[in-house]
């Protein structure tokens, strides 16, 4: 029944039933508490944000000054009078991190007193905090952190198993937050951590993880494309192994993921960071040339272009890899004959056969093509003085002495250089030895030539008294096939066979077990390099039964041998024995038995053979009447 | 009746002190240490000092100070250098030193020796090189030489067979490198008869390890309460060690392996089955590719070896013959490079005579055995109580959580204050 107001109005109202009232007052009031609980949480909240920050200033304060003690005396302090449970987990959370950056600074200043005499104490409070920060659940940004601090305590504690599975954590919670809370910041504060660390692997693993997570959430283009971005961004800061992890990765997901016109591009923008340039060396071309022929492999040659495959040839030369880089430029010049950078094409192809290669002809035609038919190209004259110099080599003089002419008149490149070959032209000189040695030697840089040594031998399963052939080599790479004479050395472990003289291989054999040192030298001039090798010498021994043993008839001898030493695998050979005397027998394996009751004296051998290598031991022992 | 009863007690107690002083006399030999390997059932060694099992935790001493060569008599020194070294020894648990021979002042060693063991509780393995290094050159194919040495041995046997301290003998060091003609060399005509190269190291090998098996015995004549071992290079020559000196009580033997030591132990439990220690192990904190000083790998290499000599001791999962060993070496040297240039005394040469390509982390630099960095603890050319200031590297501190672990982290320094 509606309770009737009093109204000014001489009219009759009808008055909201009650029930309905007290609701609308119920919801009202339950409002009001809501906000207020609302607001004392965002009290609660902007108080300890305070905190927070407080604490942030005041490590970055004291940590970046390294001032260890000060930390650690503040947050004492603190801990003193703070109760709330969030705030003593982060004054613990700054404590393990004080006394991690701490150890590190001790490390790095090799102060190994103090290293050593709190190294374990700390470890163990870093770790019972990153556990607490886990079972917690406070913060996952601080439990994350605490994981990283864990897992370095395990590191230095030297608990691999502990410390894998304390990293493989360390990435679950990192990538369960990049999901979550949709920030990439973790990955890429965790990974420039792990960078300055030098973990490439632990690096690769995160990135790995963060793959997994993209492929697995069918993530959207923008979110691969995160992962770009967080690539560049190392390049950028020049961090290229992190750089090269991270681009690893994203190439592997785009490869599958995108089509080729998007593809393509991406990665050769990528080839482009880490490939040398001609005013900027690589720390890893080596990454650049693994992209440009995975390009090739997946899309086809022509996907390189022209820009793309001079690059790539350029790239081989700057490394080195100058069969490779002949073959690219090769590729180049035939296929983009009239493309802007064909003359340096032709002149990097003279270089590469005429200092590298050793092969004069190809380097001849390039030169002649460049000087013939790329005239005004900034690379004539160079390739004009090359093929003067062939020619007065060569003892062309009327040649050489024209080519020479072409820039005897200028004031520009090599015109000084072809004064002084015609002088010498004219006056029936010698070219100069450091102009005609490089041609004659192909060495370009007599004093600093590499001398890279290979054993070429496999001393693996070598056995007493059975030959080994040892055989090395040595070669200039600077001077292409035609190489310097070596002088080579042989040097051995001592008391092993007499060291043989300047030969690149022979034959030994040793007459006694054990690991032998052999080395290898190879000099020319003052250059010298060593190559060395190890090399287990094994012996066949028979082990039962001993030398010259007597056994009463009737008794089960044991016959085993055994190949020492016990590096290599006795199951990887066949056993035989072979036992001759007043009963004869035969047996199989390392060991057997077999009861003897003849008397007499018994001859046996056991023989080894497979993997190459037959080796046998006599052995004799007697069955004495009982 | 009470007074008498009491009378009879403290007669016993004084008989039964008296019986017990008297067993230590049998025991001990009249205070002497006790120094005995025991072979256990299972076939292990175990090297007992007074019937408790001693592991040698030893590092070859040598400390020249910078400025000076191997010539300079440091136990003469008047600042005494093992006084600050035998705390330092101490501290990390070392309980033998290496000494590599008596010197020319025995009086001097001997001083040294004694007041090592008695301050420090250190003991010391005295070798002697039997003439290899002196002049003129040795030939052990030569009685008169042989002769000589046995006797500049058994008048040093004879002075030190009494010194507290005194753990063993140890004859020789690397002399077995001449069998092969190349490092001082020496023969015979019977000698250069024989046809193959082989024979004359066989020939060799046989006259050496029957001299030294001579002077054992002669040594033991004179000294039986200390224990004779063979130094040997590697296991160079182990089958005819075997066979011509079987008299010694052990070996001790030159490795370097890199990080463990393979098959070592199993051969010269095959060949030789004697107990085993490593008179010389080491690795060089010098980095022949990186050219500078590396702490970390000269810890991380000295930690795996010795790990490796701990699992092939008594009762573990190894070939159980070995007894411990001598680091090379307490401190650096820096004469090494040469000992006739007296500049580059002065000098923390980097330059490296050899190589060992199983030290990997800077195998690359072919010769990577920086011989002047060998030491676990560094020299300063700082003075301190006049001697050079002692460095401990990372080695050090390492190697004493293994063999002091009970003082690790005893001495909490905490965390510095660092200047404002």
């Amino acid at each position: 029944m509606d309770r009737i107001l009093y109204s000014s109005r001489k009219e009759t109202v009808r008055r909201t039933p009650w029930y309905r009232q007290f609701f609308v007052v119920c919801a009202a009031e339950i409002m009001c508490l809501l906000l207020a609980v609302a607001a004392i949480g965002q009290e609660v909240k902007s108080g300890e944000g305070v905190f927070l920050e407080q604490l942030k200033d005041q490590a970055q304060k004291f940590l970046d000054g390294q001032r260890f003690s000060d930390m650690l005396d503040y947050l004492s302090g603190l801990r003193a009078e703070r109760t709330d449970p969030r705030e003593r987990f982060y004054l613990e959370y700054y404590t393990a991190l004080t006394k991690s950056q701490y150890l590190d600074h001790l490390d790095k200043q090799e102060d190994w007193q103090h290293y050593y005499a709190l190294v374990h104490a700390f470890d163990a409070e870093i770790i019972d905090t990153a556990a607490k920060a886990a079972a917690e659940n406070i913060s996952q940004t601080a439990a994350i952190d605490m994981q990283y601090l864990a897992w370095k305590a395990y590191l230095r504690e030297e608990d691999e198993a502990q410390a894998e599975t304390s990293f493989n954590e360390l990435v679950k919670r990192i990538v369960a937050y990049t999901a979550s809370e949709h920030d990439l910041s973790k990955i890429q504060e965790t990974a420039a951590l792990l960078s300055q660390e030098g973990k490439t692997r632990q690096l690769g693993a995160l990135f790995a993880m963060y793959k997994e997570y993209l492929l697995n959430s069918k993530a959207a283009p923008e979110a691969i494309e995160q992962m770009a971005k967080i690539a560049a961004a190392y390049a950028a800061d020049d961090q290229m192994d992190m750089a090269r992890v991270a681009y690893e990765h994203y190439l592997s997901i785009i490869i599958d993921r995108y089509a080729p016109a998007d593809c393509i591009p991406a990665m050769l923008r990528i080839a482009g960071q880490f490939r040398h340039h001609q005013f900027r060396r690589s720390l890893d071309a080596e990454f650049a040339e693994k992209i440009y022929a995975e390009i090739e492999t997946k899309f086809g040659e022509q996907a390189l272009g022209e820009a793309a495959l001079f690059a790539r040839a350029y790239n081989l030369y700057a490394r080195g890899e100058y069969e490779r880089a002949d073959e690219e430029f090769n590729r180049f010049v035939r296929l983009f004959p009239a493309s802007m950078f064909a003359a340096e094409a032709y002149t990097r192809l003279g270089i590469v056969n005429r200092y590298f290669l050793a092969r004069e002809e190809p380097a001849t035609a390039s030169f002649r093509k460049v000087m013939d038919e790329f005239p005004d190209s900034g690379y004539a004259p160079l390739c004009t003085y090359q093929s003067a110099l062939s020619a007065q080599f060569q003892q062309d003089n009327t040649r050489a002495l024209e080519w020479y002419g072409r820039l005897t008149g200028s004031a520009g490149a090599y015109a000084a250089e072809a004064r002084a070959r015609c002088a010498e032209i004219n006056t029936q000189q010698a070219m100069a030895e450091a102009v005609s040695y490089p041609l004659e030697h192909r060495v370009l840089d007599p004093e600093n030539a590499t001398i890279v040594l290979t054993l070429l031998s496999d001393p693996s399963g070598v056995f007493i008294g059975n030959p080994l052939f040892w055989k090395a080599t040595a070669q200039d790479f600077s001077a292409g096939t035609v190489q310097p004479l070596f002088r080579y050395q042989w040097f051995w472990d001592t008391g092993s066979n007499e060291a043989p003289g300047n030969v690149p291989g022979f034959e030994t054999s040793y007459s006694t077990g054990s690991p032998k040192l052999v080395c290898f030298s190879a000099k020319t001039g003052d250059n010298e390099n060593l190559i060395f090798a190890d090399v287990w010498v094994y012996d066949l021994v028979v082990i039962s039964p001993a030398s010259e043993q007597s056994v009463p008839a009737g008794t089960t001898v044991q016959f085993s041998a055994d190949i020492d030493p016990a590096t290599i695998d006795a199951g990887d050979f066949n056993w035989q024995w072979q036992i001759s005397g007043p009963e004869s027998f035969s047996g199989e394996g390392a060991q057997f038995s077999r009861k003897c009751e003849q008397p007499g004296r018994y001859q046996g051998r056991v023989t080894i053979s497979g993997n190459g290598v037959e080796v046998s031991r006599p052995f004799v022992f007697d069955v004495a009447v009982r | 009746m009470g007074r008498r009863m009491w009378g009879m007690v403290i007669l016993c107690c004084l008989l039964a002190g008296c019986a017990r002083s008297g067993e230590t006399d049998k025991d001990t030999g009249n205070g002497k240490d006790r120094i005995a390997i025991q072979k256990l059932e299972n076939g292990d060694y175990q090297l007992l000092v007074n019937k408790k099992p001693y592991f040698i935790k030893g590092v070859c001493y040598a400390p020249v100070p910078i400025g000076k060569s191997h010539l300079f008599n440091y136990m003469c020194d008047p600042n005494k250098p093992w006084i600050a070294d035998g705390q330092l020894m101490k501290d990390m648990g070392v309980n033998t030193i290496r000494l590599y021979q008596p010197g020319d002042e025995l009086a001097y060693c001997k001083a040294m020796i004694e007041e090592l063991y008695t301050k420090y509780g250190i003991r010391t393995i005295l070798g002697h090189s039997l003439g290899f290094w002196d002049y003129p050159p040795p030939n052990y194919a030569e009685k008169e030489f042989t002769d000589y040495v046995s006797a500049e041995v058994l008048k040093t046997v004879e002075y030190f067979k009494d010194t507290p301290g005194l753990l063993m003998w140890n004859l020789g060091n690397e002399n077995n490198y001449s069998f092969d003609g190349r490092v001082n060399p020496w023969s015979s005509p019977e000698i250069d008869a024989l046809e193959s190269f082989g024979e004359k190291r066989d020939a060799r090998a046989r006259i050496y390890y029957s001299f030294v098996n001579e002077l054992a015995k002669k040594i033991k004549k004179i000294d039986p309460d200390h224990l004779v071992s063979l130094g040997n290079g590697e296991t160079v020559g182990l089958k005819e060690a075997a066979e011509y000196c079987p008299d010694v009580d052990l070996i001790g033997c030159i490795v370097y392996r890199g990080k463990v030591f393979g098959n070592f132990f199993k051969e010269i439990k095959r060949k030789f089955d004697k107990p085993v220690f490593l008179s010389e192990f080491g690795c060089d904190a010098f980095n022949a590719v990186t050219q500078k000083e590396d702490q970390n790998n000269q810890a991380k290499f000295l930690k795996s070896m010795w790990l490796d000599l701990e699992h092939h001791s008594a009762g573990k999962d190894g070939e159980g013959n070995c007894i411990g060993g001598a680091i090379f070496e307490w401190t650096d040297e820096w004469w090494k490079k040469s000992d006739c240039d007296r500049d580059s005394w002065l000098v923390h040469d980097a330059d490296a005579s050899w190589g060992m390509g199983a030290y990997d982390f800077d195998a690359q630099a072919g010769k990577n055995m920086n011989e002047e960095w060998f030491g676990i603890v560094g020299l300063s050319p700082d003075l301190e109580n006049g001697i050079n200031k002692r460095l401990p590297r990372k080695a050090y501190y390492v190697l004493k959580e293994l063999w002091n672990p009970e003082t690790a982290g005893l001495q909490d320094p905490g965390v510095k204050s660092q200047a404002k």
